[in-house]
């Protein structure tokens, strides 16, 4: 019996949403819905209206994404091994060619420590056109490499490899490298909507709470970039999110 | 025994000079093959990579042109996949050094951890456009026998 409530006691102290203030990544600001201690999943989706952005640091090859991000490996959070997808307003090529216009991309980070392997694809080849809905989902495949499949609109395009599962943390928002971005109003907000992850023990999508009594899935507005002005709500409880920067 | 006469040997030595012209032409060719030089844009490209990646002089630099398909593992590709398509022939720098990725796009718990580094970058472009879309940073080294990489010259 002790140990049952030991086991018990140690799942929820593992869903506790730790904000530890660090050296953060100067510039970076994410108005999201994190799920944590949603375990085990084995992929995630959305319904992701693609609007404008005015990136304010565009002089400084700045950019703003609306996304989702998923951690592996049996992680409670998206700290050090992760895979991200979506599109973005403004992109970088290695050699620091900028382009100002809109692409989908995705991001597979590999580690035990942080980062062993950061991986960043860039697609311009999708139309990626204003104000159209995309389904944007990352599903696990198995197999020895471990891999998962990064999908658009049903549509498979790219494959992240190297990354076990499961998923227990899951975030869906933006993401941008400066707080003065225009990116959504609170009155015309960018949109999140049909949230789910996948329970591939009972071949199901869950919508909102997975994990029975849990207390750790909810919006944030997260401001670890320090600004003000990151805003994430509930527009539907655990199902859908407005989010948008500065206005 | 069977002496030599002053026939044979004129013949012999002209045979043997011709089997070291021989030699002395491939090894010339094979020579002239290992240090291609990379075209210029292909230079050009791999400084700008390193200036960004914040070590402007790489203690090595290798570049190789193939196809898409066969580069995709060095990116976290999948060959036939967007980035790794058939069709495509791409130029690949793989470069050692001390690097930081800048603008990294890392989720809000990676952010408190600062960029991405790593001893080892890879990065594609398209050998037709010039236009790069994958890249990686990181410790896992890379290998890259048998796939016809050169070492480039450091600048």
């Amino acid at each position: 019996m002790r140990l049952r409530q030991a086991i018990v006691s140690g799942v929820i102290a593992c869903g506790v949403i730790l904000v530890v203030p660090g050296t953060a990544q100067a510039g970076l600001y994410h108005g999201i819905a994190r799920w944590e201690g949603a375990y085990p999943n084995k992929g995630c989706k959305a319904y992701i209206m693609i609007k404008d952005a005015t990136v304010a640091d565009s002089s400084s090859k700045g950019w703003a994404a609306e996304e989702m991000w998923t951690s592996t490996n049996d992680k409670h959070d998206t700290g050090t091994t992760w895979i991200e997808s979506g599109y973005t307003k403004g992109w970088e090529e290695a050699d620091g060619t900028y382009h100002t216009g809109r692409t989908f991309f995705w991001v597979n980070c590999i580690s035990p420590g942080y980062p062993d392997g950061y991986y960043e694809h860039y697609l311009p080849t999708i139309t990626c056109a204003l104000n159209t809905w995309v389904w944007v989902k990352i599903m696990y495949d198995g197999g020895t490499t471990n891999t998962w499949g990064i999908y658009y609109d049903g549509t498979r395009w790219a494959t992240a490899n190297h990354q076990p599962p499961n998923s227990e943390s899951i975030s869906m928002g933006f993401e941008t490298t400066s707080s003065q971005t225009q990116f959504g109003t609170s009155k015309s907000p960018n949109k999140c909507t049909n949230m789910a992850f996948y329970r591939a023990s009972e071949d199901k999508w869950y919508s909102g709470l997975v994990q029975p009594g849990a207390t750790t899935n909810h919006a944030i507005a997260d401001t670890d970039g320090g600004s003000s002005n990151a805003h994430a709500t509930w527009n539907t409880k655990y199902t859908s999110i407005d989010n948008w920067i500065h206005h | 025994m069977k002496k030599m006469t002053r026939g044979t040997a004129v013949g012999a030595s002209l045979a043997l000079l011709a089997v070291i012209g021989g030699l002395a032409f491939v090894i010339t060719a094979a020579q002239s093959t290992d240090v291609t030089p990379p075209p210029g844009w292909v230079v050009d490209k791999a400084k700008a990579v390193a200036e960004a990646y914040g070590d402007p002089h790489p203690s090595s630099i290798q570049w190789a042109q193939l196809p898409a398909s066969e580069a995709a593992p060095l990116l976290g590709l999948t060959p036939g996949e967007a980035g790794a398509e058939y069709s495509r022939q791409v130029v690949v720098l793989v470069m050692q050094g001390t690097f930081e990725k800048k603008k990294a796009r890392v989720p809000a718990d990676a952010a408190k951890k600062g960029n991405p580094k790593g001893q080892w970058v890879v990065v594609n472009f398209d050998a037709v456009t010039h236009t790069g879309t994958d890249s990686y940073i990181g410790t896992i080294p890379v290998a890259t026998t048998g796939l016809g990489f050169q070492e480039m010259t450091k600048f």
